[in-house]
């Protein structure tokens, strides 16, 4: 998120969005969950990075369900532009501290 | 992963294919850039694509390559339509991403003056940024027709001139394009974007001719003297082609994990030749490349409003060509002494056909294409053309700008949106952002050395140079 705006956890919470994804690994779930953020985007014009109540669910299919959060993109300061997601060198590892994610956007 | 390279000439290099490439890999490079490609992942992406079934004559490389997904930026690489396959990744998520430019009969002299409000007019008009909407509504209607009928749609609707068609690639349509391939998801995401610049790497930038090296044929193309403004636009098909690509590679996977399982990176997930995935993927990839199109025309229809209004009929701007740098194209090309369909899948890389190619506008046919190379916001860009010995070297294409070196968080730590303004105010070049920080990471110095890539790509027999601009003003995202 800090290759659309610099600072996104400034971005007050004041546009709500259900959170429903369905994919058939984790590698499509977590693309389907970054790409949604950049429809929402282009579509409704509103930025939303914050993620509340997750709830994940082991597949497959695998499920992650919660409540996405945000503001309107007139009200983001904004710096390049993500234009898709990729599979591209993504990781997605557990380890004893959580997870790391890896991930290379197209901008 | 090493790959032993022969020597074709100064600027061309072939890794034999070995293991399972199918055929080799053919790199345009200096010395100095092909030490640079070999310090990212660029040659094992290329020697990927090699891999990959039906591929024809070579894979090619282009001076200005860089790293990218599954497919490097700056590869050309050639399919059999029977037994080969169409990748969205050989295309790239910004379907049809690519390059016009319009050349004016005013002068720098005449435009200096009266540049700063002419960049805050081009700023209102042509929206630009992130979440930055269209002034021209689409009715759903609409949208179908006008990716089907590409540019012709702007024509009809008074959004271009008769000769601006035939002065893109294809004539700003490519015929296979069928609307109902286009997803509603990328339909909503670029309804409101038509006539949008987007952010990023995108521009609209009002240029001076600066140097002249072919007289007679920039001549023949409008630019007639040094000093002389033109207008060169950067963008794409916006989130509508960024969402096509992205429906075609989910739905390879769903309907093809076989495929995907089997390759060296699933951003190669690709439709195999004559399968309805592989029509559809043309059709909507088509339709997108029609946006592109469109897109392009809209923003310039927008600033010849600009222009004409503040500078009256002196400010004409018409436009020279509308070249497309992320694009698969069915072509006719000779392997092994025949002539071939071929899938041409150019991701970074632009078309530079030589001359005598009917798919030239006739009044320049003898000259060879128009091919444009944008630099960087600090450093030229240049008109070249297509050659006959690029037809055969690289599919007749070459490189499509300058290239990252630097990582845009590593512009971000390095340089401000200020300081990278101030700099280039002091070179009298104007400069009008949507975004500081968006500016950041566009400052000149994370780019390669265009003048590198143009001397090279001209060694290397893929192009010729015609003339080379300078920028004085530029609009950004």
């Amino acid at each position: 998120m800090g290759l659309v705006t610099p600072e996104p956890e400034r971005i007050p919470p004041r546009v709500e969005r259900p959170l429903r994804l369905e994919a058939h690994d984790l590698e499509e779930l977590l693309f389907d969950f970054l790409h949604e953020i950049l429809s929402c985007m282009d579509r409704d014009d509103v930025l939303l990075p914050h993620a509340e109540s997750l709830r994940l669910r082991g597949g497959p299919p695998w499920t992650l369900e919660g409540l996405r959060r945000g503001d309107r993109l007139a009200n983001v300061e904004s710096t390049g532009a993500v234009k898709a997601v990729t599979y591209s060198d993504m990781r997605i590892v557990r380890e004893p501290e959580g997870w790391r994610i890896e991930v290379v956007v197209d901008v | 992963m090493r790959l032993e390279a022969e020597r074709l000439g100064p600027f061309a290099w072939r890794f034999p294919a070995t293991g399972d490439m199918r055929v080799p890999l053919v790199v345009f490079a200096s010395r100095q850039l092909l030490d640079s490609l070999s310090r990212d992942r660029s040659l094992e992406q290329a020697r990927n694509v090699t891999t990959l079934p039906g591929i024809r004559r070579h894979a090619a490389l282009m001076p200005d390559a860089h790293q990218g997904y599954g497919f490097p930026v700056g590869l050309v690489a050639a399919f059999d339509p029977r037994e080969g396959c169409i990748t969205p990744g050989g295309i790239g998520y910004d379907i049809n991403c690519g390059v016009r430019l319009a050349i004016s009969a005013l002068r720098h002299e005449e435009v200096e003056p009266e540049l700063r409000d002419l960049l805050e007019d081009l700023f209102r008009n042509v929206h630009c940024g992130l979440g930055s909407h269209s002034s021209i509504r689409l009715s759903p209607a609409d949208l179908d027709t006008l990716l089907e009928r590409g540019v012709r749609w702007c024509l009809e609707r008074g959004y271009a001139e008769p000769s601006d068609a035939d002065r893109c690639e294809e004539r700003g349509c490519m015929g296979a394009a069928r609307a109902e391939t286009v997803s509603r998801e990328a339909r909503e995401r670029g309804v409101g974007q038509l006539g949008t610049l987007g952010a990023g790497n995108h521009f609209v930038e009002i240029q001076r001719v600066d140097e002249i090296v072919d007289a007679s044929a920039a001549a023949a193309l409008g630019l007639h003297e040094p000093g002389q403004v033109a207008l060169m636009i950067h963008s794409g098909s916006r989130g509508l082609g960024h969402q096509v690509c992205t429906d075609f590679l989910r739905r390879i996977e769903k309907q093809r994990p076989d495929l995907v399982a089997r390759l060296p990176d699933r951003e190669l997930a690709y439709a195999p030749a004559g399968s309805e995935l592989a029509d559809d993927y043309l059709a909507a990839m088509s339709a997108a490349a029609n946006f592109g199109w469109c897109n392009r025309q809209l923003i310039l229809h927008l600033a010849r409003s600009v222009f004409e209004r503040r500078f009256g009929a002196a400010g004409k701007l018409e436009l020279v060509y509308d070249v497309a740098h992320n694009i698969c194209k069915v072509e006719e090309h000779e392997v092994d002494g025949r002539s071939h369909r071929l899938y041409v899948h150019r991701k970074g890389a632009t078309r530079a056909f030589p001359p005598g190619s009917a798919a030239i506008p006739a009044a320049w046919r003898e000259l060879g294409q128009p091919v444009l190379l944008p630099g960087s916001m600090g450093t030229g860009s240049w008109l070249l053309l297509g050659t006959a010995a690029g037809l055969q070297r690289s599919f007749g294409s070459t490189a499509h700008g300058a290239g990252r070196v630097m990582s845009r968080h590593a512009a971000l730590r390095r340089f401000t949106g200020q300081e990278v303004r101030e700099a280039l105010e002091r070179r009298r070049i104007l400069v009008r952002s949507a975004s500081w920080k968006g500016l950041a990471e566009e400052a000149p110095e994370v780019y390669k050395d265009v003048e590198e890539v143009v001397r090279v790509a001209e060694g290397a027999g893929i192009a010729r140079r015609v003339a080379r601009l300078l920028p004085i003003g530029v609009l950004k995202g």
